[in-house]
This record gives C-alpha cells, sequence and structure tokens, in this order.
C-alpha cells in the first residue's frame, strides 16, 4: 500500500504578503522583488542531523540569512536546478555570502542517507547544507514549514516511489523570521539583491 | 496588496499567493519505460545512484503520428519517461505509461517544468562539458542515437542552447534539436568520510 505523508502545515497558508514590500529595517525605501511575508513571521525551531552528522538548528543561526528549501536527491529538475540556483545566487551575493546558509531539507530521509546528502550537495557548492532526520522529524518539519511532501509509489518505475513537493522556499531573515517566500525559478540576481538587503 | 515576484522562467509564472499546502491528487503510476530495473512494489528505497533529465524538441515531419516509446542510456540503469507538473508550486512527476505521443506535423517539447528523459541510477557523474549517449526508441521512427551535451544549469535551456548546441538529427520522420542535459551528480551509499570534497558548511 502507498505510504502517503501530507505535511500540511496548520498556520502556513495564511500568510499575508506585503502590501507594498517595504522593508521593515534598513534600507526602508527597498521594494523585496520576491515574496515578502508580512508582518515577518517566527520561524519554527527546526533541528535536524546535517549531512555530516552534526546537530543543526535553525536558532543558532542567527545572524544570518537562511534559504530554507525541501528536496529530495532523486529529483532531476527542480531541485538541482534550485540548488544550481543557488550557486548563482553564492556569486550575486559576493562577500555578503559567509553570511549566508543555504540549506536543503531531504523530504525523502528513507533515502537520502548523510552520505548522499552529502555527495549530491558538494557537487554544487561544498558549503550548502544539506538536513536529514527520523521520518517523524521530518514530517513535522514539514508541517511546520507549510511544505507539502507526499510520497507517491511509482512501482514500475525503477525510482520505487517518487516525492512531490513544494518547490518555492523560505528566506529566514537575521532574527530567525520567515522573512521572504522566493518561488521557483526566481532569478539568482533578485534573489541576492533580497537577501542582501535583508542583511542590512 | 500585491507582490511582485519575478520569475526567469515564463512557465514558472506565480500569482501572489502564498506556499499552500494542497491536497495532490495522486497520479496513477503504471509502468514506465525502458529498463525497468527492480523496483519493488513497496518502493522499498533502493541503491539509486542519483538522477538527472534530459530535454530536448522532438519534431515529426511525417504524416502518421509516432510516439517515444523508451531510451537507453549509457549513464544510468534506468532510463524512463516522466511528466512533471507544477500546481500551486508543488513538484508533481509521474511516469508515462504509454510512452509520449508525437502527433503528425508537430513539434513536442521536453523541457523543464514538464516532459522529461529520467535517469535513474547514475552509473556515473553526469559532468559539465562532457556528452553521454543516449538511445531513444520511437514506435515508427525505431531508434534514434544522440550525443547529448551536459551543462550548467544556468547555461542552457530547452529553447536556447549555449552556441556549442548538438546538431539535429533525423531518422525517419523524427528530427530531434536541442537536446541537452543538466548536471548531477552519482551517488553512493559511502559515508560522508569517503567524500573529502564534502566539508561542512557553517
Amino acid at each position: 500500500m502507498a505510504r502517503i505523508r501530507i505535511g500540511l502545515a496548520p498556520v502556513a497558508l495564511i500568510i499575508m504578503l506585503a502590501l507594498g514590500g517595504c522593508s521593515v529595517s534598513g534600507d526602508k525605501a527597498y521594494t523585496f522583488q520576491t515574496g515578502e511575508v508580512s508582518p515577518a513571521d517566527p520561524a519554527p525551531a527546526l533541528n535536524l542531523t546535517d549531512q555530516n552528522g552534526n546537530a543543526f538548528s535553525l536558532a543558532d543561526q542567527k545572524g544570518k540569512v537562511v534559504l530554507l528549501y525541501f528536496g529530495y536527491t532523486t529529483c532531476p529538475d527542480v531541485c538541482p536546478a534550485t540548488l544550481s540556483d543557488w550557486t548563482e545566487v553564492k556569486k550575486h551575493l559576493g562577500d555578503d555570502a559567509d553570511q549566508v546558509e543555504f540549506v536543503m531539507v531531504t523530504v525523502d530521509p528513507d533515502r537520502d542517507t548523510s552520505a548522499k546528502l552529502a555527495q549530491y550537495l558538494s557537487f554544487f557548492d561544498p558549503t550548502f547544507i544539506g538536513l536529514t532526520g527520523t521520518q517523524s522529524e521530518i514530517s513535522n518539519a514539514e508541517s511546520d514549514f507549510g511544505v507539502t511532501a507526499i510520497r507517491q509509489d511509482a512501482p514500475d518505475s525503477a525510482a520505487g516511489y517518487l516525492m512531490n513537493h513544494t518547490t518555492s522556499y523560505w528566506a529566514i531573515d537575521t532574527d530567525g523570521n520567515k522573512r521572504l517566500l522566493i518561488a521557483h525559478g526566481t532569478d539568482p540576481e533578485i534573489i541576492a539583491e533580497d537577501v542582501k538587503h535583508l542583511l542590512k | 496588496m500585491t507582490t511582485t515576484i519575478t520569475t526567469r522562467r515564463a512557465f514558472f509564472g506565480l500569482g501572489g499567493a502564498a506556499i499552500a499546502a494542497i491536497a495532490i491528487t495522486r497520479s496513477n503510476p503504471r509502468t514506465a519505460l525502458g529498463d525497468m530495473g527492480t523496483a519493488s512494489p513497496e518502493g522499498t528505497p533502493m541503491a539509486m545512484g542519483g538522477a538527472a533529465a534530459a530535454w530536448m524538441l522532438i519534431t515529426n515531419d511525417g504524416t502518421d503520428d509516432d510516439r517515444l516509446v523508451g531510451g537507453e542510456s549509457d549513464i544510468a540503469k534506468s532510463t524512463e519517461i516522466h511528466e512533471m507538473k507544477l500546481v500551486d508550486e508543488v513538484m508533481q512527476m509521474s511516469p508515462l505509461p504509454d510512452g509520449l505521443p508525437i502527433p503528425a506535423g508537430q513539434t513536442v517539447e521536453l523541457k523543464p517544468g514538464g516532459y522529461h528523459i529520467m535517469f535513474l541510477g547514475l552509473t556515473q557523474g553526469v559532468l559539465p562539458n562532457t556528452t553521454y549517449k543516449l538511445t531513444l526508441t520511437f514506435e515508427k521512427a525505431g531508434e534514434v542515437e544522440l550525443e547529448v551535451p551536459v551543462y550548467m544549469s544556468e547555461d542552457a535551456h530547452t529553447d536556447s542552447l549555449p552556441d556549442d548546441a548538438p546538431e539535429p538529427v533525423t531518422v525517419s520522420s523524427i528530427t530531434i534539436t536541442n537536446y541537452w542535459t543538466r548536471m548531477a551528480p552519482m551517488l553512493t551509499d559511502a559515508s560522508p568520510e569517503a567524500s573529502p570534497e564534502a566539508t561542512p558548511g557553517m
């Protein structure tokens, strides 16, 4: 039987996007070009294990901007495109990249071992962080961050199963708030500009 | 009350809505094409080796409909034909059990966000500035052999490949142009320590 996981977010879905998108702090004149969450919404706790087996806590990242994406390594299209885009975002950020963490949480912890996440992420950039955990921990994270992830059995495909999942992702600001919702396919230069303003 | 979200790829247009937890209608995955591998009915995790995709334009200049029914490559254990859809920001991917129709007189686009040749169980890394062999099988035109170039993501789109885009290949009424693959890593079950280049993040 198919095992279906549905990451329903209790809250997430009623996020008010910005009126004019004016930044709360920093450059008052700046209008975010990705989707601004307004008012800024404190990010839920996120405690998982990184690709090197170390504990990762979102709370420890305050002072940095965190791009937080949910994907998986058997994904041929959207996930590698997002990670490739991130390599571009990082280039556009220049020196500011030190203040940004690029984090992918797997929605497929059964297959995405730490070893696979390490190989996958290092292919794009060795500083990118890949998080995994128990199925329960991952499901909770999906729910907390309003991410849909559904396992779809594909018994006659070599994949065995595929994951349908949300493709847009969060930028968490330096105070630990969900601040931007970034659509898949957004120009990396635009993402970098918005992230730079979150760092101001 | 608007939010501007600028997308680079037109087919990923987004309304102003927030992320949505969408109830997804499960598709009915049946037989995919090519080498089926050894998938179990329970979808038991198997050594996948990583995944990649190929995209292209397939034109049928004939007067009879044709159909892409399978493929084989030298980069992966399994070559299948899949469809991806993006519905309310959620990616849905499905194998195409009956292949992909290529109607007479039409061009079918395989491009990111839509149809793709899906490679499962990579047997080697798919690296930029390399090529690999892909044989596609059509119901009527038979086999079409391609030497597919691998590009960095940002360098290529099916509609506009870099200057060194490959030559069109024609077999019978089928012509394939703009074929390409995005780089992808081969994955193993080796421990992280076995991947010295995988250094910790901050």
